[in-house]
């Protein structure tokens, strides 16, 4: 056989290992995600659970006053996806001012001077008390903490 | 999985109606789906661009402007296309002229891409937002729907996630419109926009690859080869991210500067506006577009070097919009204010972090690229297929391999300026980084493929052509 011949070969068979190996990778990750999405993903970003608290917090909170959220990323971050979603579910119906970080009475006492928040929601283990007047507990969204959910004290 | 179907029926006006602003903008009538295709990046790209001059003017009714406009152009683009709808019938197309439709490789591929759709398809709307789609895309989208303009909101908390503020607005827009068109914002609903855009992704990279090949079975090699990447078809693409639609402004771009070759030789009306757009779906588009930029350049310099400036100054209008777009991406990051601390600055002390973390971000990037996992052999094939077309290519091909090489090593280098953990950024960024220049790499591929298959076929072969493509 002439080396063009096997150039020729050796490329095709190069080719053909390019395209096994995106076949089979693809291949594998494509069905595997399917499989995964249909069994396991939320169909909503907001989990049912979630939902279920919003609806307890939106009976009791009409529609203008603040909320404070105070949850500890540092303790556990992923918490800061549960409060986002509590800010962006209840846009722009009623603010939800976050508090994540560096949690003390004093700042949550500046925050509540600044932003003048009527009603908090509270997650942790246990949540941090930040001044109710009378609070509820909410329960637990998987993969989240214990939700407390109050009026604040004036 | 959510079928929407007055989501999926918004999301299809929405792309059309971009199709037709395109349509007006480059001013012509498309007659094949590719042009529709640029068309419909064209006018995706320009409202996105548009959108923060219209918030100055107007700052609580920037979007009801751009729907408006959708809506007027995409009226006068069908009552044009049913007054000369006779005339287009009788110059018709010629299906004879598909010989790949009996060319069982190629149908083959065909298949096989058509499942990929299909899962992509099923997970878009099966899957509620990942982290960056939920937090910065479909957020911004929510905040621009009811503000009804491009602000300086962001919601009161830890400043850190206000640097999102600063992020470009195609896909917030597109959501928000879509938002729109079903009557109110759900976060659940907004994913049928990505549809549209996967489809323009593969079809570019298609017409890209067919253009530089000749070859039909090339060409959907290379879509495929695109397509069955996880991460252009599942995972963060289907969280609804931004870097999927970013990969299909690039594969636009590179189809319209390699399907102008291959049909006038000038440079195409759609590139420059396409090379512009890039700046409007992520914030490294910017880094994209100079790559854009560099290929042409380097195209007219290969081309003819003494008449490359002269070549820069005909093509005056070009390089205005390109101009344009990023002069109003400029002056949005700049009206907003917000510094971005994820990144340097560019001081001492940070050129110095980048000495130190040269070899991990070159390691971790490597490993990252080549984990036959998620890429199968893509890469390689690429780094391989660059040499190939360097030697035997076009000076158009030339071009594209060597800006896809450049804007691989500025999106390397961008991770010695960081300010995160550089291992942890890099297996979290890069592979995204990766994926919106994969429709370009792609193109090399089965560029590289044919040219090379052109170089060591048989004499015999050779002269009768059938060493070129099916």
């Amino acid at each position: 056989m002439r080396s063009s011949s096997w150039r020729a070969l050796a490329l095709e068979a190069a080719a053909v290992l390019v395209m096994a190996a995106s076949v089979l990778s693809g291949g594998l990750a494509l069905p595997r995600e399917v499989r995964v999405a249909f069994r396991d993903a939320w169909p909503s970003v907001f989990p049912g659970q979630l939902q279920q608290q919003l609806a307890v917090v939106e009976a009791s909170v009409p529609p203008g006053p603040t909320l404070l959220h105070v949850s500890d990323w540092a303790s556990d971050p992923g918490t800061g996806w549960y409060s986002r979603l509590w800010q962006r579910a209840l846009y722009p119906r009623n603010a939800v001012i976050l508090l994540m970080r560096d949690i003390t009475p004093e700042r949550i006492a500046e925050l509540r001077r600044q932003y003048r928040p009527r009603y908090a929601i509270s997650v942790g283990t246990p949540p941090i008390d930040p001044g109710f007047l009378w609070h509820r507990d909410l329960g637990v969204v998987p993969g989240s903490r214990q939700t407390w959910f109050g009026e604040l004290r004036p | 999985m959510r079928i929407d179907p007055l989501g999926l029926g918004v999301a299809l006006t929405l792309a059309l109606s971009f199709a037709a602003l395109g349509e007006v903008i480059l001013w012509r009538r498309s007659l094949d789906p590719f042009s529709w295709n640029e068309s419909f990046l064209v006018g995706a790209g320009t409202s996105a661009a548009v959108l923060f001059p219209l918030s100055l003017l107007s700052p609580s009714g920037a979007l009801r402007c751009v729907f408006a406009a959708l809506a007027f152009a995409l009226a006068g683009i069908v009552i044009r296309e049913i007054a000369r709808r006779p005339r287009a019938r009788n110059a018709g197309g010629n299906r004879a002229g598909l010989p790949w439709r009996r060319d069982p490789v190629a149908l083959a591929l065909l298949a096989a891409l058509a499942l990929v759709v299909v899962a992509f398809t099923a997970l878009v709307l099966r899957y509620s937002h990942f982290w960056d789609g939920f937090q910065i895309w479909a957020t911004k989208a929510q905040l621009l729907y009811f503000r009804g303009a491009l602000s300086r909101f962001w919601f009161p908390e830890d400043a850190y996630d206000s640097r999102i503020l600063e992020y470009p607005p195609l896909v917030p827009l597109q959501e928000a419109l879509l938002s729109m068109g079903r009557g109110r914002f759900d976060f659940d609903a907004v994913k049928p926009v990505f549809l549209p855009l996967y489809a323009s992704m593969l079809l570019s990279t298609f017409a890209a690859a067919q253009s530089a090949t000749g070859s039909v079975r090339a060409a959907l090699a290379a879509a495929l080869l695109l397509a069955l990447l996880r991460q252009a078809s599942a995972g963060t693409a289907a969280g609804g991210y931004a870097d999927m639609p970013l990969a299909a402004f690039v594969a636009g771009a590179v189809a319209a500067g390699l399907r102008s070759g291959a049909t006038r030789g000038g440079g195409s009306a759609a590139l420059p506006w396409l090379v512009g757009s890039l700046t409007t779906v992520k914030s490294e588009g910017i880094l994209l577009a100079g790559a854009g930029c560099a290929a042409v350049l380097a195209f007219w310099a290969l081309e003819a070097p003494r008449r490359a400036f002269a070549r820069a100054l005909a093509s005056w209008r070009g390089v205005a919009v390109v101009l344009a777009f990023v002069g109003i991406r400029v002056a949005y990051v700049r009206w907003l204010g917000i510094h971005d601390i994820t990144y340097g600055p560019l001081d001492a002390a940070h050129f110095e972090r980048a000495r130190r973390i040269l070899g991990t971000v070159a390691r971790v990037c490597a490993r990252v690229a080549m984990d036959p996992a998620s890429w199968g052999f893509f890469w390689p094939a690429f780094l391989v297929a660059a040499a190939l077309v360097a030697v035997l290519g076009a000076n158009r091909e030339r071009s594209l391999a060597l800006a896809v090489g450049g804007a691989i090593a500025i999106d390397t280098t961008i991770f010695l300026f960081t300010n995160w953990d550089p291992e942890l950024q890099i297996t979290q960024a890069y592979p995204r980084l990766l994926l919106q220049v994969a429709p370009a790499a792609a193109v090399v591929i089965a560029t590289g493929y044919v040219r090379a298959r052109k170089a060591v076929a048989p004499t015999g072969l050779r002269a009768t052509g059938e060493g070129a493509s099916p």
